[in-house]
């Protein structure tokens, strides 16, 4: 993935850095969601009960949380210089949720087959005019439907837990401190730049590709406000947003088999997306790949060093370190296929509850963020004052010197961590899930780029290989396939190897060793690239690349090594950026090529001039 | 390759003149501004009704423009433009029992647009029926004579009508292939005929949601008789022939992406034995006495596949009365009922249809079927049913919100401003 080094970018969050000064002030504008949020809570704090047929006491909910979220979006996609759709949007939508039991054990943590059938549901899009009257009536319908949901999964829960011979012993929720933050609403600045041109005129640089099948360049723009009102005392308005050009492409190689690539370009506000030049060249550099990967070989299987540049390392890590950082609890679960799923996806983590062991290479040094802002210069996505949990956002030290210190937290407890450190976040309202957000991989002793390369050719000339391997661009499908279909199916084959550490490479080098020269391949699979193979890294570059990507927060993605294929008109992405350098493996298993051929087109592609 | 159809020895496509047609292209220009005060004023309105749980007035302006070529010559580029305001709203029942109310308007011609009191007057009644309904005791299981009233009698027959004369249906094994074999049999009373055209672009003042110029198979639309004083003549026909029909009538059609198969348009019942709505009471009231029940019914308003396309699975052949009175011989005022679902096969109703009204109302909508959402009409005058069994619905379990709406709360929370 090619990111625009963009130095000089303006924060993340305007207010970012004083979170105390913001305070619990009421806003002066005409914004009454807090109020109708306020007001509703304090019937459900103290009205709310249900009496069970043949119990005493009556429950009530011990916590109740209001999430609702504004957005507004411009998307505008084009394809070969004409435009697809240019819609503008804005909603606004809400989620409710009760908790009934205590922090030890509650309603939460636990999945059963039997869905809740609720008539309106504790989610669902409310007025788009910040009014009073309408929102509390959507509150109403949605706290009485939540917790209902909580009284029943409750009890469920605890039918089965008395048929567990052992329980957990870790809490279900952590106790948080109140958190009151508001900011100012902002007022969206799509800037002056004319997006549908843009739009039309990037996307043109692909009409010099007459083998590119299809395309699709889409300019994502964001603004978004965030309501958290919890009846711990959480009250928060804050502001987020951020920007994206995201473009796939579709070839065919001459034996039929199906080749795709992909550019990305992320900023923390539309004004700062690069400009219709820049994006052209990179649109141009895929295209140019693209053709290239046409005219390469297939990969043959392969066992050997592999050396990922480091614009290649980020993406691994963001697959491995995700997951493996994890330090939640997972949810009880009823269903063995469950175990099995997060198993397989790689959504179970192997460091957690070896707290203090040595995980990684003895020099290495792994934080978290969320205040950072750039890294040398260049712009990191990822930062939030709050978490969407309402916690305080908090630099955390992961790794130590090759040692696990930390894990990324949110409100839900795990066997090393009872507290959240402000890294429970949640995209389009969904549950709130531990994520990294400014990631950076450090080492302490580290090798120049030619070192690491004279490294990685000494070892293929040990091992006495004709070649090796050189990872320059991983693969990510969620962007480079343009159909739900072609990625649904590369899913079906390739997610039950993510857990293992099975990883997608996109563009991919031979290099023999005897004469430097360099060939693509294309088609490989790389196996086993799994937090235990960090263990053994044989070198690490003093150069870095800075990773702006989407963690993806839908079903299944999220907190598994799938969550690293995201993209930001899923509505599931969240912004997140890791800065790693290159990375040398000593040995690493690829296979060969993948993807099954299709027939050509029986006619050559229309004319079409490279100018509009 | 032997595919076991009953019609097996249909081709599989017909042949049709090639046409050629450039329409002008069509855009709509609407002010968004005036339109999004309406829809909140039309919701507002309903805070009123304690009630009322929640309620969904959307306005809709559609341009679509086609543009079809095809290997056998045909050229066509026309265009249409549709605006829908559609009211909905929620409530429940003590039990549990979800009800809702649902009421649309459609027009081509932006002047011929819903006026704040004709909106007001469907809202009035939505709420009554309501408020009425949440209310109502649960219909106990009864056979006996039923009126329906002119939409509610159009809904019914496109479900159970219309969707069994589209031909595809005769052509394949796993339908239910009711009329396959009755081409020129008696299927309805002699008064009753009924055709589906697509030409036809108003009934009366109302705009037509079912006509077109082309089919999506490029097929010009066309009057179609389906049945002939009660004798069944015809299908609506897509390019899928049958024996005996080996042409299409320009009923194939689709929404974008599916593959077109035989739809109906404007379906139009018509009849001879029409008596006035007044007089169509008192035959109700003659067939209770005759037949010795306590009751009959008067079936106001029917859920269909195309009554409501925001909300579920469209059911293509489901029919629901949503609004359902008793009507008493002896004089007393109607009494609402709800839960009420009808037994067997709908079709056997249509066959004991004894006299109809004098007043065609249309039903507009979207139907839902294999090849997608696509606009339709059906029409019909009100109909009188000699014998319509019902059993009672099943209800939702889930009970009616613990505390009161906010708006209607009389008790004063602590801590609330």
């Amino acid at each position: 993935m090619r990111m625009e080094r963009m130095a000089g970018l303006a924060l993340f969050l305007v207010t970012f850095g004083s979170v105390a000064a913001a305070g619990a002030r009421v806003p002066s504008d005409n914004d009454h969601t807090l109020q109708a949020m306020r007001d509703e809570m304090a019937r459900a704090k103290t009205r709310l009960e249900l009496t069970i047929p043949g119990t005493e006491q009556p429950v009530r909910p011990y916590y109740v949380e209001y999430r609702l979220l504004d957005v507004e979006v411009r998307e505008v996609v084009a394809e070969f210089g004409a435009l697809l759709s240019n819609t503008h949007t804005r909603n606004r939508v809400m989620n409710v949720e009760a908790r009934v039991g205590s922090y030890k054990l509650d309603s939460s943590n636990f999945v059963s087959d039997d869905a809740f059938r609720g008539f309106i549901g504790p989610a669902g899009s409310v007025g788009i005019d910040r009014d009073y009257d309408s929102l509390r009536q959507d509150l109403w319908i949605a706290t009485d439907q939540a917790f209902k949901e909580a009284v029943e999964t409750y009890s469920r829960k605890q039918a089965y837990l008395s048929s567990l011979a052992r329980q957990s012993d870790i809490d279900d929720f952590s106790k948080a401190e109140p958190v009151q933050f508001i900011e100012p609403l902002e007022t969206p600045d799509w800037t002056s730049r004319n997006w549908d041109q843009e739009a039309r005129d990037t996307s043109a640089a692909l009409r010099a590709f007459s083998q590119i099948h299809e395309s699709r360049v889409t300019y994502y723009l964001v603004y978004a406000t965030e309501y958290l009102l919890t009846s711990e005392g959480t009250e928060i308005r804050q502001n987020r947003r951020f920007a994206a050009i995201e473009a796939g492409m579709s070839a065919l190689a001459d034996d039929g088999v199906p080749l795709n690539h992909f550019y990305a370009a992320y900023a923390a506000r539309p004004a700062d997306l690069p400009n219709v030049e820049t994006v052209r060249k990179g649109l141009n550099v895929a295209g140019t790949e693209l053709m290239a990967l046409r005219a390469a070989p297939p990969a043959q299987d392969y066992t050997g060093p592999v050396l990922f540049e480091a614009r290649a390392a980020a993406p691994i890590l963001a697959q491995v370190l995700g997951p493996a950082l994890n330090g939640a609890r997972p949810p009880i679960s009823f269903t063995p296929v469950m175990e099995q799923l997060l198993t397989n996806l790689g959504g179970k983590s192997d460091w957690v509850g070896r707290l203090g062991a040595r995980v990684l290479p003895s020099r290495v040094t792994v934080v978290d963020d969320p205040g950072a802002k750039d890294f040398h210069g260049t712009s990191l996505i990822g930062g939030y004052a709050v978490d969407d949990e309402g916690v305080r956002a908090q630099k955390i030290t992961l790794i130590e010197n090759g040692n696990l210190k930390g894990e990324l937290m949110s409100r839900r407890p795990g066997p090393d961590f009872d507290q959240s450190n402000g890294h429970g976040r949640a995209a389009f309202l969904n549950d709130a899930k531990p994520t990294m957000s400014n990631l950076t991989f450090t080492s302490s002793e580290t090798l120049s780029p030619a070192e690491i390369k004279k490294k990685f050719l000494d070892t293929c000339r040990a091992e006495k290989l004709a070649y090796c391997l050189i990872v320059r661009e991983m693969d990510n499908p969620a962007l480079s396939l343009m159909h739900q279909e072609d990625f649904s199916a590369l899913l079906a084959s390739f997610a039950g190897g993510a857990g293992t550490g099975d990883r997608l490479p996109l563009v991919v080098y031979r290099v023999y060793p005897e004469s430097g020269r360099e060939e693509m391949i294309r088609g490989s699979r790389i196996i086993g690239v799994n937090s235990r193979a960090l263990r053994n890294i044989a070198a690490i570059g003093n150069d870095s690349f800075v990773y702006n990507y989407m963690q993806s927060q839908a079903d299944g993605f999220a907190g598994t090594a799938l969550g690293a294929f995201g993209s930001a008109q899923s509505q599931s992405g969240l912004p997140a950026s890791l800065v790693a350098p290159s990375l040398l493996f000593e040995e690493l298993e690829v296979r060969g090529a993948r993807g099954e051929a299709k027939r050509l087109p029986l006619l050559p592609p229309p004319p079409m001039g490279v100018t509009k | 390759m032997k595919v076991e159809t009953v019609e097996g020895r249909a081709p599989d496509f017909s042949r049709e003149e090639p046409h050629t047609y450039i329409g002008p292209q069509v855009s709509i220009a609407v002010d968004r501004k005036p339109w999004e005060e309406k829809v909140r004023a039309y919701t507002k309105a309903f805070r009123d009704s304690a009630a009322i749980i929640n309620s969904i007035v959307t306005f809709t302006a559609q341009a679509q423009n086609v543009y079809q070529v095809t290997a056998e010559g045909t050229q066509l580029q026309f265009g249409q433009i549709r605006y829908r305001l559609e009211l909905f709203i929620q409530g429940k029942a003590p039990d549990g029992m979800d009800i809702n109310r649902y009421y649309n308007f459609d027009w081509v011609n932006p002047a011929d647009a819903p006026d704040d009191k004709a909106v007001s007057a469907a809202e009035a009644t939505m709420r009554k029926e309501l408020e009425g309904l949440v209310a109502a005791p649960i219909n106990d299981p009864t056979v006996g004579p039923a009126l329906l009233t002119g939409r509610a009698a159009a809904v019914f027959f496109h479900e159970v009508f219309g969707h069994r004369a589209e031909g595809h249906r005769q052509k394949d094994v796993t339908e239910g292939q009711t009329f396959s074999k009755k081409v020129g049999e008696q299927i309805l009373p002699d008064f009753l005929s009924i055709t589906d055209d697509t030409t036809m672009k108003k009934l009366g003042s109302q705009d037509l949601l079912g006509s077109y110029q082309f089919d999506d198979e490029g097929v010009p639309a066309q009057r179609v008789t389906l049945v002939d004083h009660g004798v069944l003549k015809n299908f609506e026909m897509s390019r899928s022939p049958l024996v005996g029909f080996p042409h299409s009538n320009g009923h194939g059609r689709r929404q974008l992406g599916a593959t077109p198969v035989s739809r109906q348009g404007n379906l139009i019942v018509q009849s001879s034995k029409a008596v006035t709505n007044a007089q169509l009471r008192a035959k109700l009231i003659e067939l209770i006495k005759a037949q010795g029940k306590p009751f009959g019914l008067l079936i106001d308003d029917i859920a269909g596949g195309f009554t409501f396309t925001g909300r579920g699975q469209p059911q293509a052949f489901q029919v629901l009365p949503l609004v359902v009175y008793k009507v008493f011989p002896d004089g007393r005022p109607d009494e609402l009922v709800r839960g009420v679902d009808i037994v067997g096969t709908p079709l056997a109703a249509l066959t004991k249809i004894a006299a109809t009204g004098d007043t065609t109302e249309v039903f507009n909508g979207y139907c839902g079927a294999e090849s997608g959402s696509v606009p339709v009409a059906a029409a019909s005058p009100a109909i009188l049913t000699s014998e319509l069994e019902v059993q009672k619905k099943e209800s939702s379990t889930d009970r009616p919100p613990i505390l009161p709406p906010p708006a209607h709360d009389t008790v004063k929370t602590r801590g609330q401003q």
